[in-house]
């Protein structure tokens, strides 16, 4: 069974009961570099291991870029 | 030595992370400048983009990373922007940046205001770029900001100090240390607002966008600390008039 969640408004297929400490590796991105808010709302790193996705949900995600 | 928030900095030049040709020249390029403190900026990820190898060359210097909250166009942003920073770096220091302008990138001083007094209650170490308005700095001060950062020409410009005046007014005023962000384009600019008493400049666009950034990082690095031995040195009086520097002018009169 899968789902669809939505990260930065694009949509990404995942298995249903996906943790948001899964999200990293279905993006291919290093976790340490990665922030996220779930339907608006930081989660703190320390809560995605816990933290289960529902279908639907709009990922907001963030990394860290050059800038001054 | 330089002290913001109970860390201490032996340069006083900060450099961000902007317009380097690769991330390669950035990383020997911030080596070169001996900054301590560097800037970085946050997006949103792409999934159909690689990822920004900007934070693993960062990484191997002995520096502290600040992230800013560039894209901020009111105070909510920022607050939004500087607790993603949080989890992103594990900071709770933050460069608070809120410009909805993005001709000019001018600092919008109410929402810079009211997002400093709110990141403050969050236990930020708030550092504002805003206007060079001695009477804005006071109130970011007040609010219990870690310094004040007011800028010397529009970000990127490399116009200089068109703000000379007002950047005197607040190196007197402070009792935070001030940073001057944004608009130095030269090393003399660095040197002639140390010299007048600021505490430190953040350079970026100038060092970046130099033919050869490393080599321009050292100017600004020599510049920055020279400016501050003159400062040090206390700059004798200065007079409209000439005052001889002879003991006796006429001595030759009566031959």
């Amino acid at each position: 069974m899968t789902m669809t969640i939505y990260v930065n408004q694009q949509p990404l297929p995942c298995p249903m009961n996906t943790l948001l400490a899964d999200v990293p590796a279905l993006l291919q991105l290093p976790a340490q570099h990665l922030a996220f808010a779930v339907n608006h709302t930081i989660v703190h790193r320390q809560q995605w291991a816990d933290f289960a996705l529902n279908h639907g949900d709009q990922l907001d995600a963030f990394t860290l870029v050059a800038g001054g | 030595m330089l002290c913001i928030a109970e860390q201490t900095f032996t340069s006083r030049l900060f450099t961000g992370t902007g317009k380097f040709s690769s991330p390669a020249v950035m990383q020997q390029t911030i080596e070169a400048s001996g900054s301590e403190l560097v800037t970085l900026a946050m997006k949103r990820i792409n999934l159909h983009q690689h990822r920004d190898p900007t934070v693993d060359h960062l990484q191997q210097l002995d520096i502290r990373l600040l992230p800013n909250t560039a894209g901020a166009k009111d105070a909510a942003d920022a607050v939004y922007a500087a607790q993603l920073g949080r989890e992103l770096l594990g900071t709770h220091w933050v460069k608070l940046e809120v410009h909805p302008d993005q001709r000019y990138l001018l600092p919008d001083p109410i929402e810079t205001l009211k997002a400093a007094e709110q990141l403050v209650a969050l236990g930020f170490v708030v550092l504002p770029y805003c206007s060079a308005d001695p009477v804005l700095c006071k109130r970011l001060e007040e609010v219990g900001c870690a310094a004040v950062m007011p800028l010397a020409a529009p970000i990127g410009s490399n116009r200089g100090l068109l703000t000379r005046e007002f950047l005197q007014i607040i190196a007197e005023q402070a009792t935070v240390p001030v940073v001057v962000d944004a608009g130095i384009g030269k090393p003399s600019e660095a040197m002639a607002v140390m010299e007048m008493g600021i505490d430190a400049v953040l350079v970026n666009s100038a060092i970046a966008s130099a033919r050869q950034p490393v080599t321009m990082a050292r100017a600004f690095a020599q510049a920055v600390a020279t400016g501050r031995m003159a400062f040090e040195s206390g700059l004798g009086p200065v007079h409209r008039h000439a005052l001889p520097s002879s003991p006796d002018a006429d001595f030759l009169e009566h031959l």
